[in-house]
């Protein structure tokens, strides 16, 4: 037992980054080198008494540097780490409950529940993903939504529910072939009954798998949004004369990716690579848990069956 | 069931998809600005008879005059879309012959490679590389242009070569989904009985593989030319968007006009769209068609 379990690499590594990952969100703040009120510091004597003003390049101080306001890049991430992981959790955690019962409703590849999965998958296949949600997110009501970050987090995980019902809906039909499937056909149990006694448990481990892979996926998608200066969260004030902008007010990495965006043309790499190599990191924690958890379920499944 | 009726099916499914792309884009999100002595008002009239309107619009002049309108630069929607996608169908041809081509090369490499003992470098490998995010690749490789290469045009659409840049970016995610595919049908096969009994009649290696294993994993293989296809388009946006690349999904990004100042702006183009949305549409189901045939074609052996 003890030596397949060491063989396994990818679950180790992937549950040991999810574990620096749920570290940093629960006690990061309280990290001695994280500075939790991300305070502004204007300027800085240096150690031979000259004048420093912002950014600050990496250092004692300033582990990743800092912005242009002076504040702290890594602590900046730090404070993110929570928000990102949560919306990145809730977005596929909805997408799943809505997408695995309907799934499981078009199982017999026909009939209504086959149509509205065919349907849903096909619509946001035409527009790719990140296009089909700067498309919803820009709609008046949602932009200026009070509760905005929850829509957000609905329409996210609904452009693809297609997707992930389809996925779910042809491993049930293939599980359907199965005989002891059949067997409970045959003693005539409720649709119901067999959706959540025979298919589910059987589906369970693919399930979880794909649920780890898509939240990589998710991260991604909210990354590019980023990228597009597109923000789940926001406030619009005028910040000059008649201009109203919408401002981020969140600190989720993908925002952090928004506001150094630009820099990159001017050869200023470094604060968009931070922000972008965690959610790169974090990617890589998902896949690997979800590659280790399927290499031990496939084991398991070796030895007893 | 029918070949006929299985590629109808999907011809009407594509339908209905499009008609629901049409609703979602045509919901109107037009925002009134008014500017007062002190402030700036806005103010989002929503009624089902502006939405009807629209689409009535829509519908009468796309039948009765056979055309989307102009855009916003007063040109033919129709021509631009069609220039712009021109633009775009030289990068998305190439990224998917070239993802597919190099996939299945790179699928087979890593299942030799992993009886080795470069094990590293087959499929996990693959695997390690498909998890990192494309963003991140093109940032990477546009700063190390930018700052070392600077002779290389890679934000300009006149060299020769221009269309080339964009179809590596784009082809480098498909590429991978590819090669995991093949590696894993291959090794799928693996121990068969036809394999068996084709092995003990003196059939060479090289053979056996091409003529069987080979043959049989194409099936599958191609099952998964539409989820390639999605994932060209759906890398498309970000990686013309990066390097500046006049195409359609740029284009259809630039038709959002998503403005950090009011959300929608002034200029979005609906029927430009519609149009590039229409295009991607036959494009999926050209190549859904192509592996519904070809399907039937690998089962029927």
């Amino acid at each position: 037992m003890e030596g397949r379990f060491v063989k396994n690499i990818p679950l180790i590594l992937g549950a040991g980054m999810i574990g620096v990952l749920i570290i940093l969100m629960l006690f990061g703040p309280y990290l001695p080198f994280v500075d939790e009120q991300l305070e502004p510091v204007k300027h800085r004597w240096s150690e031979d008494k000259r004048l420093q003003l912002p950014p600050y390049p990496p250092s004692v101080h300033n582990l990743l540097g800092s912005d242009k306001n002076g504040v702290d890049l890594f602590s900046k991430i730090v404070m993110g780490t929570k928000e990102t992981l949560l919306i990145v959790l809730g977005i596929t955690t909805l997408r799943y409950m809505i997408a695995v019962p309907l799934g499981l409703l078009a199982r017999r590849q026909k009939g209504l529940g086959h149509v509205i999965v065919q349907g849903w998958n096909q619509i946001f296949s035409f527009i790719p993903t990140i296009l089909a949600a700067v498309l919803l997110l820009s709609i008046p009501p949602i932009q200026n939504a009070e509760h905005r970050l929850l829509i957000a987090i609905v329409v996210l995980a609904v452009i693809e529910v297609g997707r992930v019902a389809q996925v779910t809906a042809e491993r049930a039909h293939q599980v359907g072939k199965e005989e002891y499937i059949e067997a409970g056909t045959a003693l005539g149990l409720s649709s119901r009954r067999m959706a959540r006694s025979y298919y589910l448990p059987a589906l369970a481990p693919e399930v979880i798998v794909g649920f780890c892979i898509d939240l990589g996926k998710v991260m991604l998608l909210i990354g590019q949004l980023g990228i597009l200066q597109i923000f789940l969260q926001h406030v619009w004030v005028e910040v000059h004369f008649f201009t109203p902008k919408y401002l981020n007010t969140s600190l989720n990495w993908s925002a952090l990716l928004a506001e150094h965006r630009r820099e990159v043309l001017s050869s200023k790499f470094g604060f968009i690579f931070y922000p972008a190599a965690f959610i790169a990191f974090s990617i890589l924690a998902f896949n690997l848990l979800g590659e280790g958890l399927r290499r031990r379920m496939k084991q398991k499944y070796h030895t007893t069956g | 069931m029918n070949l006929f009726i299985q590629l109808l099916r999907s011809l009407f499914i594509s339908m209905l998809a499009m008609l629901a792309v049409i609703l979602i884009v045509l919901f109107p999100r037009q925002v009134n600005v008014t500017v007062t002595e002190t402030q700036l008002l806005t103010d989002y009239p929503f009624s089902f008879q502006q939405y009807a309107h629209q689409i009535q619009a829509f519908f009468s002049e796309l039948f009765l005059n056979g055309s989307l309108g102009v855009n916003r630069y007063q040109f033919p929607v129709i021509e631009d879309v069609l220039l712009v996608m021109g633009n775009s169908m030289i990068v998305i041809a190439t990224a998917l012959v070239a993802s597919f081509v190099l996939g299945v090369l790179k699928g087979i490499i890593d299942y030799k490679l992993d009886q080795t003992r470069f094990r590293v470098f087959g499929s996990f490998g693959t695997w390690l590389m498909q998890s990192f995010p494309d963003f991140l690749l093109i940032l990477l490789l546009q700063w190390m242009f930018i700052r070392y290469f600077p002779n290389i045009r890679i934000f300009s659409a006149e060299p020769w070569y221009a269309f080339m840049i964009p179809s590596f970016f784009v082809m480098i995610y498909p590429m991978l989904y590819i090669a995991r595919i093949t590696q894993v049908s291959i090794s799928n096969q693996e121990g068969m009985l036809y394999l068996l009994v084709a092995k003990s009649k003196g059939l060479p290696r090289w053979l056996l593989f091409y003529k069987h294993v080979f043959t049989n994993c194409m099936g599958t293989i191609l099952t998964h030319l539409p989820s390639l296809m999605l994932y060209i388009l759906s890398n498309l946006l970000i990686v013309e968007y990066f390097l500046n690349y006049p195409g359609a999904a740029n284009r259809l990004f630039i038709a959002i006009d998503y403005s950090v100042n009011f959300g929608t702006g002034g200029n979005y183009e609906a029927t430009t769209i519609i149009g590039i949305a229409f295009c991607f549409c036959l494009l999926v189901l050209f190549v859904q068609w192509i592996s519904i045939i070809a399907r039937r074609r690998y089962e029927v052996k």
